[in-house]
């Protein structure tokens, strides 16, 4: 009996002497005094008070925390065990035995939590080392990238200058091909610190107008430096009132959404960005004529490394994290993300950011 | 005169890459490779601003960031956080201590860099 309820109900830190009390709690005299239960429940809480921390390192509301559940299921059990007890004394002859086939299947049910929970935690410290590998990996390869943009801004600064030579063409090469791996870097940190919940927002009043006004701007600047058939429309009213968030976040998810419209448009067409005020909240929307997305593809669209299979097929690049990092950055200054598309006819991204308080 | 930037970083390219541009910039440039030796450096030479890493040697960044702040004199000179650590516990924690920016060095050309030391030194 005591080997039954030893494990669930008391984890390995307890020493010796109390899984011999416990031993006799159930086999002496008043196997269910309530002076006994209460020290069970006692012993089992403060065992368990770490758990409660290992819980918040996992970055999990208490309710969501396997740990924390089996603390709750552990009491609601012994509750139950001791209400069986007095009940079944009142209506049965002998107590005792119901009283033990609660307790035994009460056991049961403890060494299966038991084992989920150690379960969880063997998950947890995985993935809680990858994420660390992914940390340090990333600040080890930003450090020679780092080196590699400086010393070429030096090399345009002191050699290059305005000419326009072979050189110059390679160096640019160089540049960019630097720049999309720290892209990726700073997407893989981005991620981390989502999951970690470690994202630092520094939110300010700004307008929204301006930022995805200027991002455009550019954008137009480029695809008409590479004599693309696209072009980037833009809808935005005068007066639009500022929006509260963080002024670099909100303009990564901009660029997400319209470098998505202009990726996905390979065929030329139309984007749309339009932005509209609805009172507490501002609204951007970003309308394209491209591929569009499958009805199936739809609902895997803000899930981490997605790729749509329409998309995959001619467009290899990308490790399909930016729409999950746009949704989590979104969410986290307290807007919303969305888009409706059909495959073939293009489609509508749009997310909204909280307007300033005057 | 010229006004003195120390730059604290352990990685001898960067250092080397920063003190080129900022001497092209007409700065004076000082290099410390480890917390310990910019501390010192920082109290004898006082310089107008000082751009520090955060993974470093001997003493990392915050604790010279804790040491420079209380010292006399030196915490009203500007320090410019120049790291690529880029999670909130960091930037919190720099921030607390008062630094004028922090940048992720990956993120940032030189000539951005450059403006921003102008815009700590106005």
């Amino acid at each position: 009996m005591s080997n039954l309820i030893r494990r669930p109900f008391l984890s390995d830190e307890l020493s010796c002497a109390e899984i011999s009390r416990c031993g006799k709690l159930f086999s002496g005299v008043a196997p269910f005094s309530a002076r006994n239960v209460i020290i069970i429940i006692m012993k089992f809480h403060l065992d368990r008070v770490d758990s409660i921390k290992q819980c918040r390192s996992y970055g999990l509301s208490l309710w969501q925390c396997p740990q924390f559940l089996f603390l709750i299921m552990g009491a609601i059990t012994i509750i139950s065990i001791i209400a069986t007890y007095f009940a079944s004394r009142y209506y049965i002859q002998e107590p005792e035995v119901v009283a033990l086939i609660v307790l035994a299947v009460a056991a049961i049910i403890f060494i299966i939590g038991h084992i989920i929970v150690s379960s969880f935690d063997m998950i947890a410290s995985a993935s809680r080392a990858k994420s660390e590998f992914v940390s340090i990996m990333s600040h080890q390869l930003r450090t020679p990238l780092s080196i590699i943009k400086w010393q070429l801004n030096l090399i345009y600064e002191k050699h290059i200058g305005t000419e326009n030579s072979e050189i110059k063409k390679f160096l640019d090469h160089l540049g960019e091909e630097n720049q999309r791996m720290l892209h990726i870097i700073n997407d893989l940190l981005e991620l981390n610190r989502i999951e970690d919940r470690n994202l630092y927002l520094n939110p300010s009043n700004f307008s929204l107008g301006e930022v995805v006004g200027d991002l455009i701007d550019r954008r137009n600047k480029s695809l008409l430096e590479a004599e693309s058939n696209v072009f980037i429309e833009t809808k935005i009213p005068e007066n639009l009132p500022d929006v509260f968030a963080d002024k670099i976040k909100a303009e990564s998810v901009a660029s997400h959404i319209v470098d998505n419209a202009i990726r996905y448009s390979a065929n030329g067409g139309k984007i749309e960005a339009t932005l509209v005020s609805s009172g507490k909240y501002i609204k951007c929307s970003v309308t394209d004529q491209g591929i569009g997305i499958s009805k199936k593809d739809q609902k895997m669209i803000f899930s981490k490394f997605f790729r749509a299979g329409n998309v995959f097929r001619y467009q290899t690049q990308g490790l399909g994290i930016r729409l999950y990092l746009a949704k989590a950055i979104v969410e986290a200054m307290g807007g919303k993300i969305g888009f409706r598309s059909e495959e073939g006819k293009g489609s509508v991204f749009w997310f909204t950011l909280p307007a300033a308080k005057v | 005169m010229a006004k003195k930037i120390l730059f604290i970083e352990d990685e001898a390219r960067l250092q080397e890459a920063m003190a080129a541009k900022l001497k092209s910039d007409g700065y004076e440039v000082l290099s410390a490779f480890d917390g310990e030796t910019g501390i010192k450096m920082a109290q004898e030479h006082k310089p107008d601003l000082i751009l520090l890493d955060l993974i470093l040697p001997k003493k990392d960044g915050f604790e010279v960031l804790e040491e420079l702040k209380a010292k006399p004199g030196l915490p009203a000179v500007p320090i410019l956080a120049l790291t690529n650590l880029e999670d909130r516990r960091s930037i919190e924690r720099c921030l607390s201590y008062g630094v004028h920016s922090y940048l992720a060095k990956a993120n940032y050309s030189l000539d951005e860099i450059s403006q921003k030391i102008k815009e700590a030194l106005q």
